[in-house]
């Protein structure tokens, strides 16, 4: 399994017509471990909300970077979603299900809840005034992998 | 995303096909806030039938148009929502929230008679 290991990275602005094109390289580089159309669907729904993170509330007005790196290691995809933005104070309070600093642009409060449950391993980093790093990890059950077993 | 909105009777169907983030989220809130400011319709039916994608932002806009048409005295509904939208509508709670029908004509049977919905979560 050593050898399956391999590594990408991707690096935008934080436009929110970045949204759709970050998602789909990272459901694209993932496919090589042959996912599900549902194991698909959830990459995409928490890439989306970690990019989307980073754009409303890491940069707010401001245009900044965010960098997507990607792993595959046998049939683990781990993802990492990096910004240089404002970072969040109260970590806890943010990862409460339905929480949003920003109510008034009719924003759930749902994206950490969403990465949570749609990945297998969630975890984030912030400092304040200097960025955050969300990692998330999901193992990816091929069908030629169940039929090794 | 495409957004397609059009009277049936007292309804506002609002069809929108493709991906709905947090992109295509802002455009779809201006519009809708245009149009229902411009049309008398206490009701809103969304059917979602052409989506092939949703992420929190787009539960985010259906529920701030619920929030806002509910506490105007309107009703809200949803249909065809398709499978690969299902587990964050589940997750969210928005199913639970909104009625969710799966044909369009029982949603605009429920709008209209204000016959009850078959909620399916």
């Amino acid at each position: 399994m050593g050898s399956s290991r391999t590594f990408m990275k991707l690096e935008i602005e934080s436009l929110s017509e970045n949204e759709a094109f970050a998602r789909v390289v990272v459901a694209a580089f993932a496919a090589r471990l042959d996912p599900t159309l549902e194991e698909i669907s959830d990459i995409k729904t928490a890439v989306s909300e970690a990019v989307t993170n980073a754009i409303i509330h890491a940069y707010e007005d401001k245009v900044g970077l965010i960098c997507i790196r990607s792993y595959l290691d046998g049939n683990l995809l781990t993802v990492e979603v990096e910004d240089w933005g404002i970072g969040i104070d109260d970590l806890e309070k943010a990862r409460e299900p339905l929480y949003t600093s920003k109510p008034e642009l009719d924003r759930s409060g749902m994206g950490f809840t969403i990465m949570e449950n749609f990945m297998d391993e969630f975890s984030v980093r912030s400092a304040p005034g200097k960025g955050t790093v969300v990692t998330m990890v999901k193992e990816i059950r091929s069908k030629s992998k169940v039929k090794e077993n | 995303m495409k957004i397609e909105i059009e009277q049936r009777q007292a309804v506002l169907l609002v069809r929108l096909t493709g991906e709905l983030d947090h992109h295509h989220a802002e455009q779809l809130r201006e519009k809708l806030d245009r149009e229902i400011a411009s049309r008398p319709s206490g009701a809103v039916l969304f059917n979602l039938g052409g989506l092939t994608f949703m992420d929190s932002s787009g539960v985010g806009v259906l529920l701030g148009r619920y929030r806002k048409i509910d506490a105007a005295g309107g009703r809200v509904a949803v249909c065809e929502a398709p499978a690969v939208i299902s587990r964050i509508t589940e997750i969210s709670g928005l199913a639970r929230i909104i009625p969710f029908f799966d044909r369009e004509a029982d949603a605009l049977q429920h709008l209209l008679l204000g016959l009850p919905s078959k909620r399916r979560f």
